[in-house]
């Protein structure tokens, strides 16, 4: 029987719940869009079913929670706004999503009680699981796949080369694209390896080595479906079509899959949570009642400011002056110039691209401008786009020192499958004098420069050249010329966001 | 637990799922189910674990 005390607390707890979802909502349904189209996070719509199972199994095995608020979860809300509102203002998607997760948690542990959260923390714990994590995990799985083939080609003794992520195989040439990284298995057995875990132990320690056991055959899954890809290539002499690569999912989906639930019908089961009788507990006091309301307060207080603050932003749209832009680039002479607009001025990017020529080459340059305080610099954009399918090949950091002066670019090689012809990009971000090749940087001088109010805007600088690509050296000259351009405001008076 | 309540669980949360997405994109968002069946295979999956696990514990 739930005391009437308990039901009080329950109700500061979804207070506390509702005011977080309702400052964060946009993240949220952002979160749930993510999912809908995303083959990588299908798992993630299970994960609150999950959760629910769970607990409702715990209640039916007779283990009671008692709500003891806490005020240990006011700090973990301030974190989570805090870190919400450095994400809001660096337009970092997936750091605005850990700090919602992160939020609920402070709300649980100030309802919940430090004790009963340590207890329930391994099953909340799975709300982490419904953050994308293709940013941190595809750079790693995609390389893992490279040298797994590789290793493969070692073993079977067949003749390869890697560069990149580009492999020859005997006959054959692949390419190591994002899609063929396995993120989607990968995800899909953490979940279900946590899940599984969760149902059978209550040791933190095994549900862990559940975890990674599941991690293992994520891997595993799509290492057997590339190798087996590669394989009936190499017995065939010829590749099979990319919409055929899918077909291998489900053999090694089957295979992988059904070893982990043969491992869990093998796995001894750890017996329940043990029943607990009501015992007499010390009345809670007023002010603890208000913890959860409290950590709701503080989300709402700190997100709330930046909310306002982003919504009160002035900014100007600005544009490349076409009076600075070089004429020519060291011998490099200026041949063409076309400017794109952008359709949305808070959130789009304008582009200016230029065509340089020396003796019959060329020497593309493009030039992308955030032309709001909330535009993202879409970095696919770089493609070669001569109507050839492209594919990445490598990317590596290149540094040009004149003096003490070092330059460092980003050199993205591409190349096409048919015909093998490369084409090489070079690019770094830049804001005022500063120059990055870290995205995250330049998102923080972004934000930093929203928040002094400086006015300076993000933009990336892009060379394309074909094969062979001049010197990194004479590169690094062309790209500093750039940066002496001139950004003018599109609009002579500053705008208030949504005013144009 | 018995087979319907499961049965009924597991149609609630797609028909949950399919409403999320429904409210939550432009109406030409395809459905979670349509994503290379990967949403299937994570729900009978999990289902099947939840068996095992129940049928241990009641053995």
């Amino acid at each position: 029987m739930i005391n009437q005390e308990q039901k009080n607390i329950a109700l500061c707890g979804l207070t506390g719940l509702a005011v977080a979802s309702l400052i964060f909502w946009p993240t949220l349904f952002g979160l749930i869009d993510f999912w809908a189209s995303s083959s990588a996070y299908q798992h993630s719509w299970f994960v609150i079913p999950m959760i629910s199972y769970l607990l409702w199994e715990r209640a039916a095995n007779g283990a009671t929670i008692r709500l003891r608020p806490d005020f240990a979860g006011v700090p973990v809300a301030f974190v989570a706004a805090c870190s919400w509102s450095a994400a809001t203002l660096m337009n970092i998607d997936v750091v605005r999503q850990f700090a919602l997760i992160l939020a609920f948690h402070g709300i649980a542990l100030s309802t919940l009680g430090r004790k009963e959260y340590r207890t329930l923390f391994p099953t909340l714990g799975l709300l982490f699981l419904m953050v994308p994590n293709g940013d941190l995990l595809l750079p790693p799985l995609r390389l893992i796949t490279v040298h797994a083939i590789e290793l493969f080609a070692v073993i079977v003794q067949l003749p390869h080369a890697v560069e990149g992520y580009a492999l020859s195989i005997g006959e054959n040439n692949y390419n190591v694209l994002p899609e063929c990284a396995g993120l989607p298995y990968f995800n899909l057995a953490i979940f279900l390896g946590y899940s599984f875990g969760l149902l059978i132990f209550r040791s933190p320690l095994k549900i862990l080595a559940m975890i990674l056991f599941g991690a293992f055959l994520g891997i595993l899954t799509n290492l057997l479906r590339v190798i087996a890809i590669v394989s009936i290539d190499g017995i065939n002499t010829s590749q099979m079509s990319l919409s055929d690569h899918k077909n291998w999912q489900w053999v090694s989906l089957v295979l992988t899959f059904g070893l982990l639930l043969y491992a869990l019908s093998r796995l001894k089961a750890e017996p329940p949570p043990a029943t607990i009788g009501l015992a007499a507990q010390d009345r809670i006091g007023a002010p603890l009642l208000f913890a959860p309301v409290l950590a709701g307060i503080v989300i709402l207080t700190v997100s709330g400011s930046t909310l306002w603050l982003t919504a009160t932003e002035k900014y100007s749209a600005p544009a490349v002056d076409s009076a600075s832009v070089p004429k020519s680039l060291h011998e490099w002479v200026l041949v063409s110039t076309a400017a794109t607009g952008s359709s949305s001025p808070r959130s789009g990017t304008e582009q200016l691209s230029l065509t340089y020529t020396r003796d019959d080459r060329e020497l593309g340059v493009r030039i992308f401008v955030a032309s709001g305080p909330e535009a993202k610099i879409d970095e696919s954009q770089l493609a070669p786009s001569n109507g050839k399918v492209w594919l990445e090949q490598s990317a590596q950091k290149r540094v040009s020192c004149v003096r003490t002066d070092c330059l460092t670019l980003w050199h993205v090689t591409w190349a096409t499958q048919e015909t093998n012809d490369l084409s090489h990009v070079y690019y770094a971000y830049s804001i005022g004098q500063y120059t990055t090749t870290s995205k995250f940087a330049s998102r923080a001088m972004h934000a930093w420069a929203r928040l002094s109010r400086n006015n300076n805007s993000l933009y990336l600088i892009a060379l394309t050249t074909t094969e062979p690509s001049p010197s990194v050296d004479e590169i690094a000259h062309a790209f500093r010329m750039l940066q002496s351009l001139e950004f003018a405001p599109r609009h002579p008076a500053n705008n208030r966001v949504g005013s144009s | 637990m018995n087979l319907f309540k499961l049965t009924v669980g597991t149609l609630a949360t797609l028909l949950t799922n399919a409403a999320l997405a429904g409210i939550s994109g432009p109406p030409t968002q395809p459905l979670p189910t349509e994503e290379g069946g990967l949403f299937a295979v994570a729900a009978i999956l999990l289902v099947a674990g939840i068996k095992i696990v129940r049928q241990k514990r009641n053995r």
